[in-house]
């Protein structure tokens, strides 16, 4: 009997680690099998009913960066709880879900085109739930107008449909939340490791709420803690650049020294002397856009622009709207000049044509463009020329090593870009929208 | 050795840790898995793997990593200029042998120059291996450092496969100034060291220098406390730049902090003109000096 219950004990302890690092996996830990054995062995060699000691056993194995113990510090704070209190916890957030989703449907069913429901997206109904009541009140007046109007056709649904889409995607922008962590209740979890995760990122998410923010957002107060992030990218892009620079490994044996250098022995290769390769020497060149499209971006560029010349000494700047201006900015040493010299240039704020600035640096004959050429371009895309620019990128592609580009724009505002497609076939375009995300972008130049 | 005398050695060797950084270590050791440290420099990572090498009594085998590091500076490398000597030896006394037989013993283990690396897996006893500082060394050297991670052995083309003797305490340390890859992380335990708390650096400042006020102690810490508060500087002081800080003050017989000898010793702190201009124009430690009087 004794043995039986050890079992069952045993049992429902090692469910509830499953359990758990499913909720881990959930909040985007990746913990591997292997990881998860390990958990368990060491939870043998401690003292499993003290809880400090369990959380820094299992931390040790299924957290493996500092982001991860973050969210593993989270999601053990809410796991490991009363059971009865986790699932009436996980219950009614479920129900409520669940009601939320009952009450969506049950207003979007008023959308209606002469009695028929119009064919829309969950996301889209869940828009029309939270707009406000003259909103509503519009949108019914124009399917009302359109239902009973004259020479008015069943089989005008689908446009009445598209109108009405229309409509509610805008709305959608406008009340789009700033740091853009809105998910549609249709997507939220509704299993329990699903709303432990949840709330175990969102609780990571507010303590870190500057890295999600949009960049267009940040307000002045946050500049300090902005720029000093800028300023770790920076240092990363230094040091990468940095170690690329030194490492100039053992390439074959140099004969002519070796010989020579063995002479004193009597031509007895004691010392073998080897050639050296060439020491690989990245340059960067930033092409920033200032245009107006841009204006609501320029806080960030302008300390991007500022905080990486300052940091990576190995860097060409060049800021362009419908024309194109080298930054000569080594004769300045703090932020704020460079900043200055950007505002009072002739491309500040002014519209945007990259094709231009792509063919400048193209022809231009002090611009150093070759296979160590790293070109980093900081743009919304929005651009005049959009295909002839995707055929500048093309042949700026072909002369430098890479070309990345860092879009402002979250990614999932890109397909409403025209042109874009043909730029991205010629860049690496990473979505910098948040300063996470530019974090992210960062660690792949 | 169990988790409350794992705890006893430590002390013994006058580190001052959590229970957090103690139950790691003694996971981490009990599965036989190297440990990788991150914090931010200065924070005592490297401190860990000294700590432990005191504690078990062996010597602390530590490869320092840089860029360029190669598996002839980590792993092995052949004596040459002995293996030339001997073939000459060999030509001088006329022996018959082989070639094959002569090229077999030519790099044989007693032709072999160890590195750290394998010097601490040929060790019979369970040595202390210190990897400091990966994130400084390359991507290729990092990938070659996975089979002994894994598996505790090194192949060597010539020799075959060598396993360890006895696991060695593997502790490897990073700043974070580049991500190691998952496969790496994947490997090992993970303990990641922070900035200590207000009453730790207290206990870290007493235990590290000797005869130090209480008062200057306490007052430093809640003033380095202050400096890695403030946005505005970009490198935070280390724990070891507040054991210079208050060498720096004890050495002008101070038994206080003033805003006066702050100032002046900011240098100890404060690794960056930069950073010590924009503190010094934002107010410098008044706003601290004021509250503490307060």
């Amino acid at each position: 009997m004794n043995f039986r219950r050890t079992a069952d004990l045993e049992n429902s302890f090692l469910n509830n680690l499953v359990k758990f690092i499913h909720v881990l996996r959930a909040a985007g830990v990746r913990v591997s099998l292997s990881e998860s054995m390990d958990a368990i062995e060491a939870l043998s060699y401690i003292d499993v009913l003290n809880r400090g000691e369990v959380k820094a056993a299992l931390s040790a194995c299924l957290a493996k960066s500092e982001m991860e113990r973050s969210l593993f510090s989270e999601a053990f704070d809410r796991f490991f709880i009363d059971p009865e209190d986790r699932c009436e916890y996980v219950t009614q957030k479920a129900q409520a879900r669940e009601q939320r989703k009952q009450e969506i449907l049950e207003r979007a069913s008023e959308l209606e085109y002469q009695g028929q429901k119009l064919d829309i997206s969950d996301d889209l109904k869940e828009v029309y739930a939270e707009i406000t009541l003259e909103e509503r009140k519009s949108i019914l007046d124009f399917l009302e107008r359109s239902s009973t109007g004259k020479n008015m056709k069943p089989h005008f649904k689908p446009i009445t449909e598209n109108v009405v889409r229309g409509k509610l995607n805008q709305l959608k922008n406008k009340y789009k939340k700033p740091h853009g962590l809105h998910c549609s209740v249709f997507d939220r979890p509704v299993s329990e490791a699903g709303i432990i995760a949840e709330d175990v990122t969102e609780a990571v998410r507010e303590e870190n709420s500057l890295l999600y923010q949009n960049l267009s957002t940040i307000e002045d107060k946050d500049m300090p803690t902005v720029i000093r992030l800028i300023k770790i990218l920076a240092d990363r892009v230094r040091q990468s650049t940095r170690s690329r620079q030194r490492t100039a490994k053992r390439a074959g044996l140099d004969f002519k020294k070796t010989i020579s250098s063995n002479i004193a022995a009597g031509g007895t290769l004691f010392k073998l002397k080897y050639k050296r390769k060439h020491g690989y020497r990245q340059r960067i060149l930033t092409l920033c856009d200032v245009s107006a499209s841009m204006y609501r971006f320029s806080g960030f560029v302008l300390k991007f622009i500022s905080c990486l010349h300052l940091e990576v000494s190995a860097t060409e700047n060049y800021i362009f709207s419908q024309d194109i201006e080298h930054l000569n900015i080594r004769k300045f040493s703090t932020s704020t000049d460079i900043e200055q010299e950007i505002v009072k240039s002739r491309v500040w704020k002014k519209g945007t044509d990259l094709s231009r600035a792509v063919n400048h640096l193209l022809t231009d004959r002090f611009v150093t463009l070759n296979s160590s050429t790293v070109v980093i371009i900081v743009s919304d895309a929005k651009t005049l020329n959009a295909a002839n620019a995707a055929e500048g990128l093309k042949r700026l592609g072909e002369k430098v090593k890479k070309i990345y580009w860092l879009n402002p724009i979250p990614e999932d505002g890109w397909p409403a870009i025209p042109g874009i497609d043909g730029l991205r076939e010629h860049c690496v375009m990473l979505d910098c929208s948040t300063l996470d995300k530019l974090s992210k972008a960062c660690g792949r130049l | 050795m169990d988790l409350n005398t794992l705890r006893k050695a430590l002390e013994a060797q006058n580190y001052v840790f959590d229970d957090n950084l103690l139950t790691t270590i003694f996971v981490t050791i009990k599965l036989g898995k190297p440990l990788l440290i991150e914090g931010a420099a200065g924070v005592g990572k490297t401190e860990v793997a000294k700590v432990l090498a005191a504690a078990y009594g062996v010597d602390l085998i530590r490869l320092q990593c840089y860029a360029g590091l190669d598996e002839a500076k980590a792993l092995y490398e052949w004596n040459y200029q002995k293996q030339l000597l001997s073939i000459q030896l060999d030509m001088q006394r006329e022996e018959e042998c082989g070639t094959e037989q002569k090229l077999k013993s030519l790099f044989s283990r007693d032709f072999l120059l160890e590195r750290p690396l394998l010097k601490a897996i040929n060790s019979d006893v369970t040595e202390v291996l210190l990897i400091d500082e990966i994130d400084k060394s390359d991507e290729e050297f990092e990938a070659f450092l996975l089979e002994l991670l894994s598996d505790f052995q090194v192949s060597i083309p010539e020799l075959g496969t060598i396993r360890a003797k006895s696991k060695p305490i593997i502790v490897l340390t990073s700043n974070n100034t580049r991500q190691l890859s998952d496969a790496l992380r994947r490997r090992c335990a993970y303990l990641f060291i922070d900035y200590p708390s207000l009453e730790k650096e207290i206990a870290i400042i007493c235990a590290k220098v000797a005869g130090v006020p209480e008062k200057l102690a306490s007052d430093v810490a809640a003033a380095v406390a202050y400096l890695r508060k403030n946005d505005k500087v970009f490198k935070k002081p280390s724990i070891a730049e507040t054991l210079d800080w208050v060498s720096a003050l004890m050495a002008l017989d101070k038994k206080r902090l003033d805003e006066e000898s702050a100032m002046k010793t900011l240098g100890f702190v404060l690794k960056n003109q930069e950073d010590i201009l924009e503190f010094s124009e934002d107010g410098g430690f008044g706003k601290f000096f004021s509250e503490q009087s307060g």
